[in-house]
């Protein structure tokens, strides 16, 4: 595909090239030195503004990081909570989006009307704790995983994407036998796949960084993801000297080493996620999959 | 369609999985219980991650207290939002740390959240020896209803390096001229003997505690002080700030502190003094021993220099007015008791003894330091912790010495000192011996004033900003009083109303003299 290309845009595309070139690197060279941080011993990050190559490199923080198996428990909690999370979030999200997608279901604006007025009204963080608490969840992952269930934007995006979808495929499946749930699970989802890695990441992400639910709902520190603790040591570095009052006299503020490293552990994974979903989101969310 | 089906059975078994990891977690988290009575605390830690529950040194202490202990643990960071979010829900546990008195604890305590300790806190032996001044500050509305957490009120003084004293003959640090002088001198005589101008006489940062520790030394108050009038005032409406705002200002124009201090945060402060880029520091005492190990893990004093050569420390300096300092508030939060889960007088009074107990010397080693030869080794019969402990030991301990409250003072057994940490304790000693501390007395008034709990940290913000801005040049006298007229405008001579009305109410109940906090300039 040889194409006559004026000079103008020529430049076009150069500059286009070196411009989002200079903003990928100015997007990446932070991460590059928290990585770079994380293996260099404490004195050389106090001593040294911004390096990407440690002068003496060291795997301490990481042996320390991995030497009490909290870190790497806390890191299967956030697994699990990411998990089961983004299912439950799918789960009802994608059904209740499908039956609100028919506009010969009964009482629907009623419905819609009551997700749209929880867009704009929220309970508060004390009445959530009180319902979260009497619904006996406390301490389960499932308080972090019931409140925030569907996330109405996401809702009403994929109903939208439903009703995108060819009433012809529905009849052709019902004339050849198809139950409700069949034609949802035999012939819709399986053309939804984008849309549902798409919402798989955006929901996994978030719970992934979520770590305000935990503090809030999980008092068992053995069940703390690993968001918590990073969150711990990070305001534990910067803590402010009029808070050292309530430390001890001898307390040393963690190192600046172990800061970073648990910043790459804990966002490496979700990172290594987003590859591997690619490939869904390059079709893009709002792309239907039959060609009429 | 075989592969829908794959997906579809991938997903239910996948949230059965996820469920049967929930619940065998759950059976799991179980315990037993060994004794009749069981505590439930609340508390924050501050480590990478707090003691579990199996701990050896829990263990140790149930055994001790013949009590079950259970802890709840928060995130030092997120504690507030917790705490709020606890009380509101009423689900407090038995015993719970409060940080501070924010408005919602001390709406609390007036809606009868807490047990109210005053009556009873004399009858214990250990929480009787908490000092009346350390009641006073701690007190709501006249009231008792926390053990505060003991800190020293003496802790703060000035601390130099030695040896760079040393190296541009500096042999005497007595008055306020001399510690001008020291710092100059650390700034324009290369201290450090590299060759570089590249060291500041002292580190400044946004923390203004120095700044308050200085207007001691002038003559002015802590915080609020008593005019000739016999009426309190803060401490910006008097000479001495200003006499203070001036010598700030100047030592600002001669670039005897680094320029940037506003943007420099307080975790990073001490950082510099490591890197041996500052030579005096005023603030808290124990920061001498935490620069002189900065100093020798980044290299830049010989690993055999002796700390107390390298580090000084003095208490104050002396001004036109004698030798004055600013304490600290003598605690750092308090232990309260929750009436939701405790709710009669007799289970209120097992508490109350357990807590108590927390003063033996069995806990407060236990809960301190450890377990001996675990945590710490002893020598001469003194404590001295393992330092570097592995993360499976170090974690028993974790948090534990946040429900301390330190009542009696030395109720432990005492730690083996270096000859630095021996200074350190030396010199906070010395505060109280010489009777420099200037009191608050609006300490525990100031969160009584309606105008206050409504627009104080606004007004706060006012005159710390306008400080800064003085410091710095960008504001004159005149602009300076424009800012105070301001701050008397926008509710401030309102809160001098209510902050003198309950000074009246509550006279009786100071434990000091007033001519301790009587302004003097």
């Amino acid at each position: 595909m040889k194409q006559n290309k004026t000079v103008a845009s020529t430049i076009f595309d150069v500059f286009n090239h070196v411009f989002l070139g200079i903003w990928a690197i100015i997007t990446v060279l932070p991460f590059l030195y928290v990585l770079a941080a994380s293996f260099a011993p404490d004195s050389e990050i106090k001593t040294r503004t911004f390096f990407i190559i440690p002068h003496n490199p060291t795997l301490l923080t990481y042996k320390f990081i991995f030497a009490s198996n909290y870190f790497l428990r806390s890191m299967l909690n956030s697994v699990i909570i990411t998990v089961g999370g983004t299912l439950v979030n799918l789960f009802f999200t994608f059904t209740m989006a499908y039956a609100l997608s028919k506009k010969h279901f009964i009482g629907r604006s009623i419905v819609l009307n009551g997700v749209i007025f929880t867009m704009l009204f929220g309970g508060g963080m004390i009445p959530t704790y009180l319902l979260v608490k009497s619904l006996g969840l406390l301490n389960s992952y499932w308080a972090l995983w019931l409140p925030g269930a569907i996330s109405p934007f996401n809702f009403f995006v994929v109903k939208n994407f439903f009703q995108e979808m060819p009433q012809d495929l529905e009849d052709a499946a019902r004339i050849d036998g198809c139950t409700e749930a069949q034609v949802l699970w035999k012939i819709i989802l399986p053309l939804s796949k984008p849309i549902i890695a798409t919402f798989a990441l955006f929901y996994g992400v978030g719970h992934w960084n979520s770590w305000f639910g935990a503090l809030l709902y999980i008092n068992d520190a053995e069940k703390w993801p690993v968001q918590l603790i990073l969150r711990q040591i990070v305001m534990l570095s910067t803590t402010l000297a009029s808070d050292l009052t309530q430390f001890d006299p001898n307390f040393q503020p963690p190192q600046e080493s172990l800061k970073m490293a648990i910043i790459v552990v804990a966002t490496l994974p979700i990172m290594l996620l987003y590859p591997w979903l690619q490939k869904y989101f390059i079709k893009g969310m709002f792309i239907g999959s039959l060609k009429e | 369609m075989s592969k829908t089906k794959k997906v579809l059975r991938l997903f239910v078994v996948s949230i059965c999985i996820v469920g049967l990891l929930l619940t065998s977690i759950g059976v799991l988290g179980a315990s037993k219980s060994k004794y009749s009575f069981k505590l439930t605390i609340m508390a924050q830690y501050f480590g990478t991650e707090p003691a579990p529950s199996n701990s050896p040194v829990i263990l140790k202490a149930e055994q001790y207290l013949k009590t079950d202990l259970e802890f709840t643990w928060v995130p030092a960071d997120g504690y507030n939002d917790k705490l709020n979010i606890m009380l509101a829900s009423g689900n407090l546990p038995m015993v719970v740390y409060v940080p501070g008195k924010t408005a919602s604890i001390i709406g609390a305590c007036k809606a009868g959240a807490f047990w109210e300790l005053g009556p009873y806190i004399k009858q214990y032996k250990n929480l009787k020896a908490i000092p009346d001044i350390v009641l006073w500050n701690s007190s709501i509305e006249g009231k008792i209803y926390g053990i505060p957490r003991s800190r020293t009120l003496g802790r703060n003084g000035i601390v130099y390096r030695k040896d760079w004293a040393k190296n541009v003959g500096i042999t005497k640090l007595e008055t306020i001229d001399d510690l001008y002088n020291m710092l100059k001198k650390f700034t324009y005589n290369d201290p450090d003997k590299d060759g570089k101008n590249d060291t500041y006489g002292m580190i400044v940062c946004n923390y203004n505690g120095p700044f308050y520790i200085t207007l001691t030394w002038f003559g002015g108050p802590n915080g609020w002080g008593l005019n000739k009038n016999g009426q309190l005032v803060p401490s910006f409406l008097t000479n001495a700030y200003l006499e203070n705002l001036k010598f700030w200002r100047k030592m600002y124009q001669e670039k005897l502190f680094n320029h940037d201090f506003p943007s420099v945060p307080g975790a990073r402060w001490e950082d510099y003094y490591s890197q041996g880029k500052g030579g005096v520091k005023i603030d808290v005492i124990d920061s001498a021993n935490r620069i002189y190990n900065g100093l020798k893990n980044n290299g830049i004093i010989p690993k055999d220099a002796k700390d107390t050569d390298i580090m000084d420390i003095v208490v104050s300096v002396k001004g036109k007015y004698g030798l004055r300092n600013l304490p600290t508030s003598g605690y750092a939060g308090y232990l309260m008791v929750s009436k939701t889960s405790v709710k009669d007088m007799n289970t209120f009074k097992k508490v109350m003894s357990i807590l108590d107990k927390f003063g033996d010397r069995t806990m407060q080693d236990l809960f301190g330091y450890g377990l001996p030869n675990r945590h710490y080794k002893l020598v001469d019969g003194k404590i001295d912790p393992i330092p570097n402990l592995p993360a499976d030991l170090s974690r028993e301990i974790s948090g534990l010495n946040q429900v301390l409250h330190f009542y009696p003072a030395n109720g432990g057994t005492p730690r083996y000192m270096t000859p630095l940490l021996q200074l350190q304790a030396d010199m906070q000693a010395l505060n109280e011996k010489l009777n420099i501390l200037v009191p608050n007395p609006a300490e525990a008034l100031i969160g009584m004033s309606d105008t206050y709990i409504k627009r104080g940290v606004t007004l706060d913000n006012m005159i710390e900003d306008a400080r800064v801005k003085y410091i710095t040049g960008q504001l004159n006298d005149q602009g300076f009083k424009k800012v105070l007229d301001n701050w008397r405008k926008q509710g401030g001579d309102q809160i001098i109303k209510e902050v003198n009305a309950l000074y009246r109410k509550y006279k009786k109940n100071i434990p000091y003299k007033d001519d301790l906090y009587k302004i003097l300039n």
